[in-house]
């Protein structure tokens, strides 16, 4: 039975090559995800362990996030080193400065602008046992306040030389140092993909204001001590508030952290591979349903010879497995294959990884081959169902494939399908925290029972839409719409693909654009300001010194800084991480409208806290309650909430600055609001900021443009991503139509010897084509503004709904021509074929 | 004609006694029916497509039925393989009542008991010849006997042909591959559709030859469909059907007798179309 299935797939060989390219692409982006996600776990978890691989124990004050490594410690005194110096058994001790610069390359560009534009600034380890990189070519350690070492791959990417004068930023003000060094690590040339810049320790320590202290100290113990006893040593004679761990705890910490972004990446990732595989599905569906339609008199046959209906459904799910098979073993290699070359991207712009081999986990070819199994069997099932129930005899009489309506059984399960998915979607979007599995697992469902119900629709949308092509392209385009209304399923499974394709695209679309619009909108109403300074992609880490230089200008009314990190400044409230902003309560109404809605903010500066009404109320607190916040500098703190206000700028909880010196560890502005008196006075700021490479002047509208710029960007990823499920769903027109050309051989043949031209036979072909890809976009546009408008309404506060027109037009001019294309090859086959064969094929 | 032309009484019109429907004693009946009827359709569109027919088989008889297009020749022999259901009466292959079989069990009948030769070859094109012939053996997971594979391989002269797809095997080649498939698993029967339809006259009468040496020598029995009074000639007995009832049948048949008996029977319907109008009062009508 096997040998027949193995045959028969041979025979039938070319009607499964887009079917198993369609798999072969699930299992490839599957199976990338999984090999790069890995291999980048596999090689930066390496650096961080070679890095840290001499160092026993880490001492360094607690911070509000142990688990996160960005969360800012507050420094420790630099006389810790000298104590720990002393302790027994204790060979080697390093205490650090560590923070960030931004790098200037040799046109005086920040390196890295646009992604990450940060180098790790880091003092240079005093003990030699702790210095586990090594000079590259002849270099020394930077010694002076003029000196400073760099990273290989920063050096020969950006071309400087031992000698060079290299420009850098702290918090946005020009620094020159002279390259004593360059150093790479045994297998790296950088800390797998971040840039570093070592000092010598006084200077960090001046730089980065940390006289007398230091961020972190590293010790080494004498051979004969475990890392668990020099913690306890340590324990002893070192302050209580501060952390002391293991190396070994150290790495793992380190390494999990990035484990746990790069797990976000993949998931992220993981979605648009499984949305690539569903749409496959159909697919697969498709093809199976039009091979066991074309093979009925084959299984008929069998039957009538004794095959078992068992044998029959187990032979046509054999041989989709058989197929799935080989597909997935290529998704296996082109997945290696793509992760290779994002890993090969991901080097290219700068990351410089340890020399791992690709991280092949056995699980992962299992998980991405039984996903490409699974779906097939899954989308096979129907069609072989179908197949074995084929009456023996008709393999005796030439019976019609029947075209009939789907059965209310159909009808049924369309409609349950249906009523599950919305269940799960509105379950996932708004029980608790909601839940990503539900609310993806009832859009599947969702589109499930759409693509179920679709042959309803599809011959009044064939007709709405086949109706001025016919009208236009004459023969051709009324032979298309003849065709295209032929077999109601067949059209409907093929357009359901694109139409899930395109309804996510929309969706997603629309819920970004009306994000970015509602975000836009509040900042603009927001804020009152003339004017903006903000570093590049809003990274700014601006000195607060700027702040004070700009309010010497003349024409400066009101100079208005936004104290925050820039990666957000953290507090923690009971076990949540949140966020705030320092602000001056005085000049706030000159800059700023944050639609007060109870309390004065004038108070803040009396140690107090504004919070956002909406935080209030999820928390339950009203004005003048007192609440827990513990502060990265001061620990835990009562604080009273002087003012509630509405306006979604900034962060929901604003501290005075006075507030935010004392209770937070580093002192940054991310922007600085400005009132200005004239166009000369910005001309006057533009000027002074034109010593600070990285600072903008920006008008309100064009700052709204930047903050819409960043939002915007996510829909690019994501149309990218998607347009992939797009391919996917494209190659199925192609397959629905070649093999519905395999089908109708003798009447084209029939047609092309009663005078039929070539042309018109392509043209019907190609008309077909452009029905079929439009009806699923025409579909999916409407789904799409549904689920996403749906969505953009029901998010938390909802959002102003913002529709990109002009994107849903191009999206369905492309897939016009991508309908055209697709029929390409498929009516080259058809007007190729030799109407006198076409006739004697039996 | 005259009444005493009926042949439901069991003779002819020479007056010579025919075989009945029931084996004689001696020999083992491989398959019978009794009073089986075949309806399709319902309401006014019903059709009668076997009515009321009992016929038995003995082992080792080639048998041939006959009669117009549309008198339930393929009906019954779909209804005796186990291929359709009757909707009355009964039809058994050796012991076995089929009619009273599920589905499941009529698939093992077909797979393991019964061979049938299609007008249509209905060969799989993507296998060879070998592995055509040896489809029942596939789906029965057994072994052929090797034996008995070559003798029937060779009686077909398909020995050279066996790795041959059926693309690249004529008419006759094919015909003669559907025949060996249909007796290679040793089947207690084999029935034949109109075999020699799509054949030309050569082929058809090597295939007929064939068929009537397994019946002989290899003591396998054939139950053959055709309106082709020549085939039918092959045959030791010829069933006449029409309307969906045995309306006559001899032993022995040869070409002239057959071809009478067509005539004859033809006859008898166009008269009873005849009266049938004349019932009706056709004005067109014209009596003799
Ligand atoms: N599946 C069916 N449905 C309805 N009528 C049928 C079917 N099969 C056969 N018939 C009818 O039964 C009668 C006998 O058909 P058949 O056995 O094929 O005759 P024969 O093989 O002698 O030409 C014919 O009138 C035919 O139309
Ligand atoms: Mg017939």
């Amino acid at each position: 039975m096997l040998r027949i299935t193995l045959k028969s797939i041979r025979s039938h060989l070319s009607r499964f090559i887009f079917t198993g390219l369609a798999i072969m692409l699930g299992v490839g982006f599957v199976m990338g995800t999984f090999v790069l996600t890995d291999t980048l776990d596999t090689a930066i978890g390496k650096a961080i362990s070679d890095a840290n691989q001499n160092v026993d124990v880490v001492v360094q004050g607690k911070s509000l996030d142990p688990d996160d490594t960005l969360t800012p410690r507050p420094p420790i005194s630099a006389g810790l080193v000298d104590t720990i110096r002393t302790v027994d058994s204790v060979a080697a001790v390093s205490g650090y400065v560590v923070d960030f610069v931004k790098i200037l390359d040799k046109d005086g560009e920040v390196v890295g602008a646009g992604g990450w534009p940060f180098a790790s600034a880091i003092s240079w380890p005093s003990s030699p046992e702790l210095q586990v990189f090594s000079f590259r070519g002849a270099g020394k350690a930077p010694e002076t306040s003029e000196e400073i070492v760099l990273d290989a791959a920063l050096v020969e990417n950006e071309d400087f030389s031992v000698g060079d004068r290299i420009e850098l930023l702290i918090d946005e003000e020009r620094h020159s140092f002279t390259l004593t060094g360059v150093i790479g690590f045994t297998e790296t040339d950088n800390m797998a993909g971040t840039s570093l810049a070592f000092f010598d320790l006084a200077t960090s320590q001046k730089l980065f204001d940390r006289e007398g202290q230091v961020d972190r100290i590293e010790v080494v113990a004498s051979e004969n001590l475990s890392q668990d006893e020099l913690v306890d040593r340590l324990r002893s004679v070192l302050p209580a508030e501060l952390e002391i761990i293991t190396g070994e705890d150290e790495t793992e910490r380190t390494q999990d952290a990035i484990s746990g972004q790069i797990a976000i990446f993949s998931n992220f990732l993981a979605v648009f591979a499984g949305i690539s595989l569903f749409v496959g599905a159909f697919m697969i569906h498709n093809t199976f349903a039009i091979v066991v339609a074309q093979r009925n008199r084959e299984l008929g046959l069998f039957r009538a010879l004794g095959a078992s209906r068992r044998q029959v459904l187990s032979s046509v799910l054999l041989e989709s497995l058989a197929l799935a098979s080989i597909a997935s073993i290529l998704g296996i290699g082109f997945g290696v294959v793509i992760a290779a070359l994002l890993q090969a991207a991901f080097e290219a712009i700068g990351g410089s990884l340890p020399d791992v081999a690709p991280d092949i986990r056995p699980s992962s070819v299992l998980i991405s081959v039984s996903a490409g199994l699974l779906i097939t069997l899954f989308s096979v099932l129907g069609p072989a169902r179908k197949g074995a129930g084929v009456a023996p005899l008709q393999a005796l009489r030439e019976e019609p494939e029947a075209t009939d309506m789907p059965p209310w059984r159909r009808t049924l399960s369309g409609f349950v399908f249906a009523f599950l998915g919305v269940t799960l979607l509105v379950a996932g979007l708004f029980v608790g925290d909601g839940s990503m599995e539900a609310v993806l697992a009832g859009g599947a469902l969702l589109f499930l029972a759409l693509a179920v119900l679709a042959p309803y629709a599809a011959p009044t949308l064939v007709r709405f839409i086949g109706a001025p092509i016919a009208r236009i392209f004459g023969i051709g385009g009324s032979m298309g719409r003849t065709n295209a209304l032929r077999n109601p399923r067949r059209t409907a499974a093929t357009a359901s693909a694109i139409m899930i394709a395109i309804a996510l695209i929309t969706t997603v679309s629309v819920i970004i654009q009306s994000l970015s619009k509602t975000v836009g909108d509040e900042t603009e109403q927001a804020l009152l300001a003339d004017r903006v300074v903000s570093g590049e992609g809003q990274l700014g880490s601006i000195s607060p010194d700027i702040a004070h230089e700009l309010a010497g200008l003349p024409g400066v009314e009101t100079v208005f800084p936004i104290r925050q990190e820039f990666y957000g400044t953290p507090w923690r409230l009971d076990d949540k991480l949140k966020t705030l902003v320092g602000i001056d309560p005085q000049g706030i109404d000159q800059v700023l409208d944050l639609d007060l809605k109870a309390g004065n903010l004038a108070d803040l500066a009396d140690g107090g806290i504004a919070v956002r009404e909406d935080e209030a109320e999820d928390e339950g607190w009203f004005l003048g309650d007192e609440i827990p916040m513990e502060f990265s500098a001061t620990g835990l703190q009562q604080v009273r909430i002087d003012a509630i206000f509405g306006a979604r700028v900034l962060s929901p909880y604003l501290l005075s600055l006075v507030d935010y010196e004392r209770n937070i560890i580093s002192q940054t502005d991310s922007l600085i609001l400005l009132k200005l008196s004239d166009e000369a006075a910005a001309n006057k700021v533009t000027d002074l900021l034109s010593a600070y490479p990285d600072l903008g002047l920006l008008t309100v509208d064009e700052f709204v443009e930047d903050i819409r710029g960043s939002i915007d960007q996510l829909l690019g990823i994501t149309s990218v991503l998607l347009g992939l499920t797009l391919i996917i769903s494209l190659l199925g027109v192609v397959n629905t139509l070649a093999l519905s050309i395999f089908e109708r051989t003798r009447e084209i043949g029939l047609l092309r010897a009663v005078g039929m031209s070539r042309r018109q036979l392509r043209s019907s072909i190609r008309w077909e084509s452009v029905i079929i890809t439009l009806i699923g976009a025409f579909a999916g546009v409407l789904i799409g503004l549904g689920l996403g408008i749906a969505a953009s309404t029901a998010a938390e506060d909802g959002l102003t709904i913002a529709v990109p027109t002009g994107m849903i037009i191009s999206f369905v001019i492309l897939l016009t021509f991508s309908g055209m294309i697709a029929a390409l090859l498929p009516a080259r086959r058809a007007a190729r074929l030799n109407p006198l064969t076409a006739i004697a094929e039996e | 004609m005259q009444p005493s032309d009926r042949t439901e009484d069991g003779s002819t019109k020479d007056g010579s006694h025919v075989e009945t429907t029931l084996a004689p004693p001696h020999r083992e009946v491989a398959a019978q029916t009794h009073n089986a009827g075949r309806v399709y359709g319902k309401g006014n569109a019903q059709v009668r497509a076997i009515d009321g027919v009992t016929v038995s088989f003995a082992k080792g008889q080639f048998a041939a039925i006959m009669g117009p297009s549309g008198s339930g020749k393929s009906t019954l022999l779909h209804c005796m393989a186990g291929l359709d259901n009757l909707t009355s009466g009964s039809v058994s292959i050796g012991d076995t009542n089929v009619t009273a079989l599920s589905e499941a069990k009529r698939t093992e009948l077909r797979r393991d008991r019964v061979g049938f030769i299609f007008q249509s070859y209905n060969l799989v094109p993507s296998l060879t010849a070998r592995e055509n012939i040896l489809l029942h053996c596939t789906f029965a997971k057994t072994k052929p006997d090797q034996a008995w594979f070559d003798e029937v391989v060779s009686t077909m002269g398909l020995a050279d042909r066996l790795s041959h797809t059926p693309t690249e095997l004529s008419g006759g080649q094919q015909q003669r591959v559907a025949a060996a498939r249909a007796l290679v698993h040793r089947p207690e029967i084999v029935f034949a559709d109109e075999p020699t339809g799509a054949l030309d006259s050569r082929s058809g009468r090597r295939l007929l030859t064939l068929l009537a040496h397994v019946a002989h020598d290899k003591n396998q029995t054939i139950v053959m469909v055709t309106h082709d009074p020549v085939a039918a000639s092959f045959a030791d007995r010829v069933i006449f059907l029409a309307d969906g009832k045995v309306v006559q049948e001899i032993t022995k048949p040869t070409v002239e007798r057959i071809l009478q008996i067509v005539q004859e029977l033809d006859e008898k319907q166009e008269n009873k179309n005849a009266e049938h109008l004349d019932e009706w009062g056709d004005p067109l009508a014209v009596t003799e």
